[in-house]
């Protein structure tokens, strides 16, 4: 197929100075923490935009982000797993619910869909809340255990409580998954999803597989989005519903996308890392009380100026 | 001479409302069949069960001797049937070329790889007459451009049973005389095909039999000369325009 119009350099310039600034700078544990969490979100945003490609806007990925959480603590907490283990293994929970979610929503499109997710995270939410004997409820558990510590020849990683390791890694996930992402959209099954996206009934008469490519779509986008709910609780160290299953977590991915750009692979992170710490950095010590609000703004700005993201930038003339 | 569709009492009905009624015929490969009749006459319904994309209240499809009335849309269009829209159904953020090539990505099995889809798509834009849009987003195409370029996809497809549906639908003359000469080239290749039309001027010319519906059923098929002077297609046609005309 056709190469894609945009250049590797912006993006590979822009990852060597993510992985190089906390060498320059000592004692940037809060910007360690900010851009750490930034790079999750980015993870989780690529995550949506997967299933994004094939046309298909969730209101509802807190859900296989909640289940990841809930089924990596819940392994930790009642089986003392590592958490190298629990957290691919917790994942499958959100990549069970992306099963039924696809036998039940995959008739539904644009706005029906939206809603049918927007509902269908209070789901498990309910589940989880009230299930007390396994998951203590709305009490929540506290005391996770952290992320490990990592031993490369002698060499000692605790990426339990060094926020420069947790940084780093948190770095790895994301640009590990706009590698990936970057690689399905330029082969055959990314185009199958873009021509899902831009005309299904086109799609279908060349003989594309619209149900199942979109299925993958999805399951691939649930694992993603649970994996990082999965990172997210170790890191805390505590899960609570309210917490994971969380409408702002269905938000944020699509917020970002749409800032970023969803058509380009680099889009959805972009858009985190420029927007979360600003949201962090910027907004909340000047309106501590509505820094959220911000989101709000960037997205009306956005989609009037810059529908196609501001990643887009570069083809507007 | 190879079979390549038949359709055995075929018919169709939304809820009370019989569209297709006990619909029989045979397509030998490299015919071209023109299904004609009024507005109403099940000329879409038929053509969207050949297509696959209605299922059937009664009777069997066959596609190379494989029955295939149950298969879906996207199946078939692995199995080797291209169609077109009667509104045109193009990728409009892709551009031309990508829209050509994703019909050889995609479509009739095996697929080949990405450079020879390419090709493929480079000589279809030709052969339609597109080439000088190939870079052109599909959106900013003319209705005939569009029904170009759907054709070049579904030609991309390599088919082994083209449908067109309409295709001279809200098209010029000069349009229409202009896909008529490219119809004839390309059945110059002996591609099989079926086409629908309510006004005559493509239809006509371009196929080797015509089959006349109305209310659901074959009321005559033959040479397009004899058909169309068949005094039930007339009595069909004219009755339509006269209910029209009593109506206006």
């Amino acid at each position: 197929m056709e190469k894609p119009h945009w250049s590797s350099i912006g993006p590979a310039a822009a990852a060597l100075a993510l992985a190089v600034w906390p060498l320059v700078f000592q004692d940037a544990s809060l910007y360690l923490q900010v851009m750490g969490m930034a790079c999750l979100y980015g993870t989780l945003a690529l995550a949506w935009n997967l299933y994004a490609l094939s046309g298909a806007v969730s209101l509802g990925h807190a859900a296989f982000f909640g289940l990841g959480a809930y089924g990596s603590a819940l392994l930790s907490h009642h089986w003392q797993w590592s958490t190298v283990a629990t957290i691919p293994l917790g994942a499958l929970a959100g990549l069970a619910f992306g099963i039924l979610w696809n036998l039940g929503f995959r008739r539904l499109r644009g706005v029906y869909l939206g809603l049918a997710s927007l509902a269908a995270m209070e789901i498990p939410k309910v589940i989880l809340d009230n299930w007390d004997s396994l998951t203590y409820g709305s009490m929540g558990m506290t005391g996770l255990s952290k992320l490990p510590v990592l031993t490369l020849g002698g060499w000692q990683v605790d990426l339990g409580f060094d926020l420069k390791a947790q940084y780093y890694l948190l770095l790895a996930l994301v640009l590990a998954t706009a590698v990936l992402l970057r690689q399905i959209m330029g082969s055959r099954w990314g185009w199958a999803l873009r021509a899902l996206r831009e005309n299904e009934t086109a799609a279908i008469a060349i003989g594309i597989r619209a149900d199942r490519e979109r299925a993958r779509a999805l399951l691939g986008s649930a694992y993603l989005t649970a994996l990082c709910g999965g990172f997210y609780v170790h890191l805390l160290g505590l899960v609570e519903p309210p917490l994971v299953f969380n409408l702002h977590l269905s938000a944020l991915p699509l917020i970002f996308s749409i800032f970023g750009g969803r058509r380009l692979f680099y889009g959805p992170v972009l858009g985190a890392l420029i927007l979360y710490p600003l949201e962090q950095l910027v907004f909340q010590p000047l309106f501590p009380m509505g820094h959220a609000g911000v989101y709000g703004v960037v997205i009306i700005l956005t989609i009037f100026f810059f529908p196609q993201g501001i990643s887009a930038w570069r083809g507007l003339k | 001479m190879t079979t390549c569709l038949k359709v055995r009492g075929l018919s169709k009905h939304f809820g009370e409302q019989g569209v297709l009624r006990e619909v029989t015929f045979a397509l030998e490969e490299g015919e071209a069949l023109g299904i004609i009749g009024p507005n109403g006459a099940g000329k879409t319904t038929l053509f969207n069960l050949i297509a696959g994309w209605l299922a059937p209240s009664g009777g069997d499809i066959f596609f190379y001797g494989r029955k295939i009335t149950r298969w879906p849309p996207d199946r078939r269009g692995r199995g080797g049937m291209a169609r077109t829209f009667q509104t045109p159904q193009v990728f409009p953020e892709m551009t031309v070329l990508e829209n050509v090539m994703m019909g050889a990505w995609f479509g009739r099995e095996p697929h080949p790889p990405a450079a020879q889809a390419r090709d493929a798509a480079r000589g279809l834009l030709e052969v339609v007459g597109l080439a000088d849009k190939e870079a052109a987003p599909a959106r900013e195409l003319t209705l005939m451009q569009q029904r170009l370029l759907e054709l070049a996809r579904a030609l991309a497809t390599r088919p082994r049973l083209l449908l067109l549906d309409e295709i001279a639908a809200g098209l010029s003359l000069k349009a229409v005389k202009q896909l008529t000469d490219l119809m004839a080239k390309l059945r110059g290749q002996g591609l099989t095909l079926v086409l629908t039309d309510h006004l005559l001027n493509l239809v006509v010319p371009v196929s080797d039999r015509l089959l006349a519906l109305d209310e659901g059923q074959i009321i005559a098929q033959g040479p397009p000369q004899t058909i169309i002077h068949d005094p039930r297609v007339e009595a069909a046609y004219l009755g339509t325009a006269a209910a029209a005309a009593e109506e206006g």
